[in-house]
């Protein structure tokens, strides 16, 4: 193992300077905020977390350039729908995000909760860096 | 070895005909399964987008996210051979283009980036960290820091809320995501600015606590003993978090 020397650049060091931190000083800002923070977990638990969390007015970002479209009811239903199968999201949000393991045709004409099944029990947090990919699991649509 | 040219080209126009859909000028064995090596291709890059940005995802809808990824698919060039590097060039590609801009999604930069810092900390090179001893005097000894890990400064604080509710709480925000040097496990941590600049000052150059409280203080225009009463709970939580691994050895 190689004993890598970072230099890591400071994130405050700007902030110092442009006198950001003179901003939060507690003669304008009340000093417990200052002493306040959260072990929020891995990156597993806070994803669950906040995937879990409603939509709160359910808002839906549509790919229109500079506009917010409005969803239509069908839409809505099938967002309805995917918070409801809250046991299938469990399982997808807790995935580690490098255990790749996918081959197979696991959903081209096969049901889609059998892709995921599969999907779940090839993931596990220890297996981040492995690489096994075909590109099947898809077949290309959704 | 360099490849043949004839080689060269045929792996040339099958990339492109992955990428855009344009039929390849090349001898094929069995044209009707062509179009399966784009599908496949495809399906490992949108395969690797969703599960390195799932909260994107979500918030994007997934046939929206589909479209975003083709999109990237088409339109950028790789420059990585390493399919779980490639998310880092999807988040450089939506900065460039500006698609927060554009999807009047103003959080989205810092979404992407703190959802690809996971994979960023839990793939980093080790770093072997100084030699130390779990005996010392916290306030007059130096720390030695763990220093695989990685501060972000973020606008929304997209590692605390869904997307449509951290829109609205633009602000300052500062998270650690930290690799446990015995598990590699990532661990994330929202702090203050103020358990920034410790973590920053420990880590940039060998200094006590002593010497950190007494310049907080000033930067900061806190007590001393206001700070040491508050940032001793942070500092002790620090060694069971593995961010401080111990004294430096005399």
């Amino acid at each position: 193992m190689e004993n890598k020397k970072t230099k890591k650049a400071s994130i405050l060091k700007g902030a110092i300077l442009t006198g950001v931190i003179a901003g939060l000083t507690p003669l304008s800002v009340n000093s417990s905020a200052l002493f306040t923070y959260d072990v929020l977990g891995s990156g597993a638990e806070v994803r669950t977390q906040i995937l879990q969390e409603k939509t709160s007015d359910g808002t839906v970002y549509e790919l229109k350039c500079g506009t917010e479209k409005k969803e239509d009811p069908k839409k809505k239903s099938e967002a309805k729908k995917s918070e409801t199968t809250k046991a299938e999201e469990k399982g997808k949000t807790t995935e580690a995000k490098c255990g790749e393991g996918k081959c197979g045709e696991g959903k081209c004409g096969a049901e889609k909760k059998d892709a995921k099944t599969e999907k779940k029990e090839g993931k596990t947090e220890e297996s981040k860096t492995t690489e096994a990919k075909c590109g099947e699991g898809k077949c290309g649509v959704e | 070895m360099s490849l043949n040219k004839e080689t060269v080209n045929i792996q040339d126009s099958l990339a492109l005909f992955c990428r855009s859909g344009i039929e390849p000028l090349i001898p094929l064995s069995r044209p009707e399964n062509l179009h399966h090596y784009r599908r496949l291709v495809f399906n490992v890059v949108l395969n690797t987008m969703t599960q390195a940005f799932p909260i994107a995802h979500k918030a994007f809808g997934s046939r929206n996210f589909t479209d975003l990824v083709h999109d990237f698919f088409l339109n950028h060039d790789s420059q990585t051979p390493q399919v779980w590097k490639l998310p880092f060039e999807f988040y450089e590609y939506v900065v460039a283009k500006e698609h927060q801009e554009k999807f009047a999604m103003p959080f989205l930069n810092n979404l992407l980036l703190f959802e690809w810092t996971e994979i960023e900390v839990h793939t980093m090179p080790n770093v072997i960290p100084h030699s130390f001893q779990n005996e010392g005097n916290m306030f007059t000894d130096i720390l030695i820091v763990n220093q695989e890990y990685k501060i972000l400064q973020l606008n929304y604080p997209v590692h605390l809320y869904a997307p449509d509710k951290a829109k609205d709480l633009l602000g300052n925000y500062y998270l650690i995501a930290l690799r446990n040097p015995e598990n590699f496990n990532v661990k994330f941590l929202n702090l203050s600015i103020l358990h920034v600049y410790f973590t920053e000052q420990l880590s940039i150059e060998e200094q006590t606590i002593n010497e950190i409280i007494n310049k907080a203080s000033e930067i900061f225009n806190l007590e001393k003993n206001l700070l040491i009463t508050n940032i001793t709970p942070f500092l002790n939580d620090m060694f069971l978090q593995k961010l401080i691994l111990g004294y430096k050895k005399h």
